[in-house]
């Protein structure tokens, strides 16, 4: 098969070829997966962006935001672009849970997707949570801090600990762990498990022309 | 797999081979602690007499009582591990808003235990102690 054949197959693919009408209707889902994914999209430019000044270094790290967002034109705003997706993602799959469980679309045969739901609402929390310590600010600093001290009371949680802060909150090996952590471990969970999400919405037919 | 059900030898082999594979991935993630114990020294002149020498860096302060009794407290705060600011009256910290008195006695919560008091050792003028590892995080 040749490649123009391949991806004019996997576009028609992407949308159902029939929908039923009463699933069309905006109250039906109130489209919060697909704006929730459209925060996600929002997050990954805003991010790469953000890769280009982001020095992830304890020295460093505070200085390049301050020089992204004073010298940077338009540094500031794609800053505030990816904090504010950022929140708003979270919101989004939170709502989007919650209309889950009000049409009762967690049950069988729908069960498998709802757990894939949960990992991803849980991956979405680490990624704002490791995102939070990257600017070293005393919020951030500070709320890391108290964070990995939750983290201890939890089973398994020194070990967990050792495994995201191996010297110290805030020092160099810690940093970068959460920078690893943020840029590129999660995301790209993220990104596998909405591909088999939106695979197995596809494959159960939950016929909405926009997945 | 269906039709194609896993021998118990395969079954074990992937199980091993994962045990293996998460085992060296653990051991790569969590290297040895290099710096160790904090080693810290002032002069005890620097200490002001009913008043506290604070050391934000090191992480402790050295408190000199009106008597001259010495006591060097570590900063952590007891609560969630913060770093607690000297107050007129003790020490505060910034993140839950716990309060402790002089000697590091909590005086409001959230913390319900007293700020730590470390060892130390006096020799010719000079306070010598070490910031416990544990103490550092």
């Amino acid at each position: 098969m040749n490649r123009g054949v391949m991806l004019s197959s996997f576009v028609r693919h992407l949308f159902p070829r029939v929908v039923l009408e009463r699933n069309l209707r905006l109250s039906y889902t109130l489209c919060l997966g697909g704006l929730a994914l459209t925060s996600f999209l929002v997050l990954v430019v805003t991010g790469t962006m953000l890769l280009f000044y982001y020095r992830p270094s304890p020295e460093a790290a505070f200085e390049s935001i301050l020089y992204l967002e004073s010298q940077v034109p338009g540094g500031a705003f794609v800053r505030s672009l990816h904090r504010l997706a950022s929140h708003t993602l979270l919101v989004l799959v939170a709502l989007h849970a919650l209309r889950v469980v009000w049409t009762g679309a967690y049950r069988p045969p729908r069960e498998w997707n709802w757990l894939v739901g949960v990992a991803l609402a849980l991956l979405s929390v680490a990624q704002a949570y490791t995102g939070y310590l990257l600017p070293l600010d005393q919020l951030g600093y500070w709320a890391t801090h108290t964070g990995m001290e939750l983290l201890r009371t939890l089973p398994f949680g020194d070990a967990l600990r050792a495994l995201l802060v191996p010297d110290r909150v805030g020092g160099p090996l810690s940093l970068i762990r959460f920078y690893a952590f943020h840029i590129a471990v999660i995301p790209m969970a993220i990104v596998v498990l909405t591909a088999l999400h939106f695979y197995i919405i596809r494959k159960q037919r939950g016929l909405l022309p926009y997945l | 797999m269906a039709g194609h059900p896993r021998s118990r030898r395969s079954f074990l082999r992937a199980f091993a081979l994962s045990a293996l594979a998460g085992a060296g991935l653990w051991r790569f993630l969590t290297p040895r602690r290099v710096p160790g114990p904090e080693r810290v020294q002032v002069r005890l002149d620097d200490v002001p007499v009913d008043g506290a020498l604070v050391l934000p860096e090191s992480g402790v302060a050295v408190t000199r009582a009106a008597g001259g009794e010495v006591e060097v407290l570590s900063l952590r705060c007891t609560h969630l591990g913060c770093q607690v600011s000297a107050t007129e009256d003790g020490f505060a910290c910034p993140c839950h808003g716990s309060t402790f008195d002089r000697h590091g006695r909590v005086l409001r919560g959230p913390a319900r235990e007293p700020l730590r008091a470390l060892p130390w050792a006096r020799q010719d003028g000079i306070i010598r102690l070490e910031r416990p590892e544990d103490d550092l995080r």
